[in-house]
């Protein structure tokens, strides 16, 4: 097997699963269609092209076809899975609610070819061909002999005249069982003022034994079932009677036999169609998938990557889609970040809750949405496809195992380094944070430097001095409070509760990144930040003057 | 014409509910099944599905099997399709689960038995029932609860037929009281439209609202309590002379109103959400009647009819015309039909 592009928990950090848990996917097929997928590896550029190509059809679509999209979401909202059922027609006979199933799900299918075919001719070029449906009018002919292609279904008599006739016999037979039935039922209650049930029965509680001796004499009345509580007596049937039920008895048989036979040559039918049947179900799934892809595409106003062949990365004004969603919920928005990766090592520094860390996860995003054949959230994106990506986050601490932050940090960079290969994409988030600076900044500083070595594309947040220092090594630093007004923002954070605090940082707060050339010292916000979260100015001033 | 097709033009769906189990409640669903297809009433058939069965499944002891005729409007789930006799059309998949598969929608095409399930909760039933209407249905019979404890709502149907026999007592005349009593229950007059009803409708539906009649006229006062259940002293207590009415919410029973002062009671009128919430025996009720308690609902139950089984499973009998002709006495207007008959 082939070695994953990013394990679990880097999809779930850079927000990937959070991105797959806003997708409407419709059908059964759909659903498979999520379950197994893959992402384009290196070398499978141009088939990840198409496939971009693809969800870029159906969002024009999905922006200038309304009514066409209602009509295939409607189409595919009312596709079952069908797969074990095809499957088992091969070997066995379908039941009748299985071959309502098919029919329904052939009507569907016709449904969405008609939806492409009733179309505009521009509708019909954007449309992918890969999404066409194989015939399957003959199948559908079939389930459906009255040709009203109406979504219920029966053995209909249609299906086979002899059906027809046996049971139009038995209906007569019936009629005229009953009609001499009741005949003889009210000349009973004329003559001898007995009356009987609608169904031509009598029950007498045991306790009168007198009337349960009576009922025995009467000639047109047999007993037909007795149990502790009473006993009941039946309507003694004629002898043209007796020959009307065992003649049904007869036909029931045969009609059961031809039912069957009706429902092994429907079944025989379905295996003839299993290739085309199967192969539909499979496109159906495609389409659905890459119809969600392209319907979430624009909603959040998503774009498509230009596929490189070098290995790099570059986009102008992402947003982590995660993140945005919660800012809008608050009614805020969310201050896009450009960056431009290539291979070799690139530090981000900058001010504590400057985003550093939303940024590495917004690089990783935008790596593996693109990968996956997404759309991605941010503007001029070029992508060169790697072949393998992590995130290493300092959170891990694993009480169960015994491990601490800077213990479970450490034993994941083993892993990283063991795993990376040629063309990787590994983006840590202030590494080595969790011991004494001086070891932790020596670590960092070392750990650069083998980086720099490698064909990874590397991408680190870092609050050491010196790290950066590293020839080669691409400084971007968060704009920060630099440019923020702090008489005012000093104003406004008298009167702020404890919310209102973090939101004033954020208000304030400039996350872009801004490339820096030489060298520099980390930028020094930590007290600041500090300071405006509401930490005693005491402690604060005194920690200024050990600077 | 015909009972059934007088009821048809009063009530739309109608439930058979049973007074206890062995009732006589599948035998009255077949004689109404019956009495359809003599007056050529088209006819819509399905139960409050009843989870939990499921053992039962294999013998279809539990779940009704009842003929139906050609063009009845059914609905059953799929894995008792292919146990029915009758030919069945299927015409919808429905999104209702139960523990034996899926309800579809059918309609017959050749006569015969079919075992009948429907939906669980009451949205879905109702949603059921329009659905046989929109396909021609003049009538909706559903096979209700076992025993009226677990009836549910009223809202279910329009009305009710009610399956008593005798099972519920050895003497006759308590089969009869019995019957009466829970007819007199569900008959319960319902609150009229006005001040008290609007004031408790528009206050919280699961607590206890005492309304006063103070000098800014009728106001209402919201208890702390869900249930007034071994809760009666304390509402003795917040009963003042200025006390008109208390809402109930939950049930009736002895124990929510031993220790509230006589002269209160008779004062007070007792406001229930429906009959059902009712737990006070034949007896109890009139001696509380009889000190001048008075009780209103604000959904009673139309009992349409009221069916009579004069045979019960411990092998003793009632005459047939002497049980329904002694119903018939006590339930003045209401049509009584024997079963057996």
């Amino acid at each position: 097997m082939a070695k994953r592009l990013a394990n679990v928990k880097t999809r779930n950090q850079v927000g990937m699963d959070y991105v797959i848990s806003c997708l409407n996917i419709i059908t059964p097929y759909g659903k498979k269609e999520l379950k197994g997928l893959v992402p384009f590896r290196c070398g499978e550029e141009s088939l990840l092209k198409k496939e971009l190509l693809r969800v870029a059809a159906m969002a024009d679509i999905y922006r200038s076809y309304k009514e066409f999209c209602d009509n295939i979401e409607r189409a595919m909202m009312l596709m079952k899975d069908c797969i074990f059922t095809i499957e088992r027609a091969k070997k066995n006979v379908l039941t009748v609610v299985e071959l309502f199933e098919l029919k329904s799900l052939l009507l569907a299918m016709r449904a969405l070819d008609q939806a492409v075919e009733d179309g505009s001719g521009e509708l019909k070029e954007l449309y992918p061909k890969e999404f066409l449906l194989e015939d399957t009018e003959e199948l559908l002919n079939a389930l459906d002999p009255r040709g009203d292609r109406i979504n219920t279904f029966y053995i209909y008599d249609e299906f086979s005249p002899r059906l027809g006739n046996l049971r139009k016999e038995k209906r007569e037979i019936e009629i005229r069982a009953r009609s001499l039935r009741k005949a003889e039922s009210i000349k009973l209650k004329e003559e001898k003022g007995i009356s009987l049930t609608p169904k031509f029965d009598l029950s007498v509680s045991k306790s009168e034994s007198f009337r349960i001796k009576e009922m025995e004499t009467v000639g047109e009345l047999v007993k037909i079932d007795e149990d502790y509580m009473c006993v009941t007596f039946a309507l003694r049937d004629s002898g043209e009677v007796c020959d009307l039920l065992r003649r049904m008895d007869l036909l029931d048989a045969d009609i059961d036999e031809e039912e069957m036979t009706v429902r092994v040559e429907l079944s025989k039918r379905v295996a003839r169609c299993e290739r085309n049947l199967l192969e539909n179900c499979r496109r159906i799934g495609s389409l659905d998938m890459t119809y969600a892809k392209a319907v979430h595409a624009v909603l959040h106003h998503l774009t498509m990557p230009e596929i490189v062949d070098d290995h790099m990365l570059e986009f102008e004004n992402g947003r982590q889609l995660q993140v945005e969603d919660v800012l809008r919920r608050k009614e805020r928005d969310y201050c896009p970040v450009s960056i431009s990766l290539k291979q070799g090592v690139t530090c981000i520094t900058g001010a504590n809750m400057g985003g550093k860390t939303v940024s590495l996860k917004l690089v990783g995003l935008v790596a593996i949405m693109a990968q996956y054949g997404f759309f991605v959230p941010a503007e001029n994106a070029q992508v060169g496809l790697s072949n393998f990506i992590q995130m290493l986050i300092g959170d891990s601490q694993s009480i169960e195992r015994g491990l601490s932050s800077f213990g479970s940090e450490m034993e994941e960079l083993k892993e990283i380094l063991d795993n990376s290969e040629d063309r990787s994409l590994l983006l840590i988030d202030e590494i080595a944070s969790g011991t004494n600076p001086k070891e932790g900044a020596a670590l960092c500083k070392s750990l650069v430097e083998y980086l720099m070595k490698k064909p990874y594309i590397s991408l680190i947040t870092t609050h050491f001095d010196n790290v950066t220092d590293v020839s080669g090594v691409v400084n971007m630093q968060v704009a920060g409070l630099a440019g923020a007004d702090f008489t005012k923002l000093k104003k406004e954070l008298r009167y702020a509760n404890r919310r209102e605090r973090i939101e004033l940082i954020g208000k304030y707060m400039d996350y872009r990144l801004i490339r820096i050339s030489g060298t520099s010292d980390v930028p020094k916000d930590a007290l600041n930040i500090a300071g405006m979260l509401g930490v005693y100015s005491e402690i604060i001033d005194k920690a200024k003057e050990y600077l | 014409m015909g009972l059934l097709n007088e009821l048809a033009t009063k009530y739309k769906t109608v439930s058979i509910v049973g007074m206890a189990k062995n009732s006589g409640k599948t035998t009255a669903l077949n004689y109404f099944i019956e009495e359809a297809m003599d007056e050529g009433l088209l006819l819509g058939v399905t139960s409050t599905g009843r989870d939990g069965e499921a053992t039962d499944l294999v013998t279809g002891t539990d779940k009704p099997r009842v003929y139906l005729y050609s063009g009845t409007l059914v609905s059953v789930p799929t894995q008792l399709y292919e146990l029915a006799d009758a030919g069945l059309e299927i015409l919808r998949m429905t999104n209702y689960h139960t523990s034996i598969g899926q309800i579809m929608l059918c309609r017959v095409v050749d006569s015969g038995y079919v075992q009948i399930a429907g939906p669980v909760n009451t949205a879905d039933h109702k949603r059921l029932c329009r659905e046989m209407f929109d396909h021609g249905a003049e009538m909706v019979l559903i096979d209700g609860a076992i025993d009226r404890k677990s009836i549910a709502a009223p809202e279910t149907s329009d009305a009710i037929i009610l399956a008593t026999g005798a099972v519920l007592s050895r003497s006759i005349k308590r089969v009869v009281e019995e019957t009466a009593h829970i007819v007199g229950l569900y008959q319960l007059p319902e609150l009229e439209p006005g001040e008290s009803r609007s004031l408790l409708e528009s206050g919280p539906m699961d607590r206890l609202v005492i309304l006063d009649r103070g000098v800014n006229g009728l106001a209402a006062r919201v208890l702390d309590l869900k249930t007034g259940l071994s809760a009666s002293r304390f509402l003795d207590d917040e009963l003042t002379d200025d006390s008109e009415s208390i809402f109930i919410p939950g049930a009736l029973t002895n124990s929510v109103i031993a220790d509230i002062n006589p002269e209160k009671l008779k004062r007070i009128k007792m406001i229930l959400k429906d009959p059902t919430k009712i737990f006070i025996d034949s007896m109890n009720w009139q001696q509380l009647r009889k000190k001048g308690f008075t009780a209103y609902v604000l959904d009673n139950i139309t009992v349409a009819a009221v069916t009579v089984n004069p045979m019960a499973p411990l092998g003793y009998a009632f005459g047939h015309e002497e049980l329904r002709s002694a119903m018939e006495g006590a339930l003045k207007g209401i049509p009584v039909i024997d079963v057996r008959m």
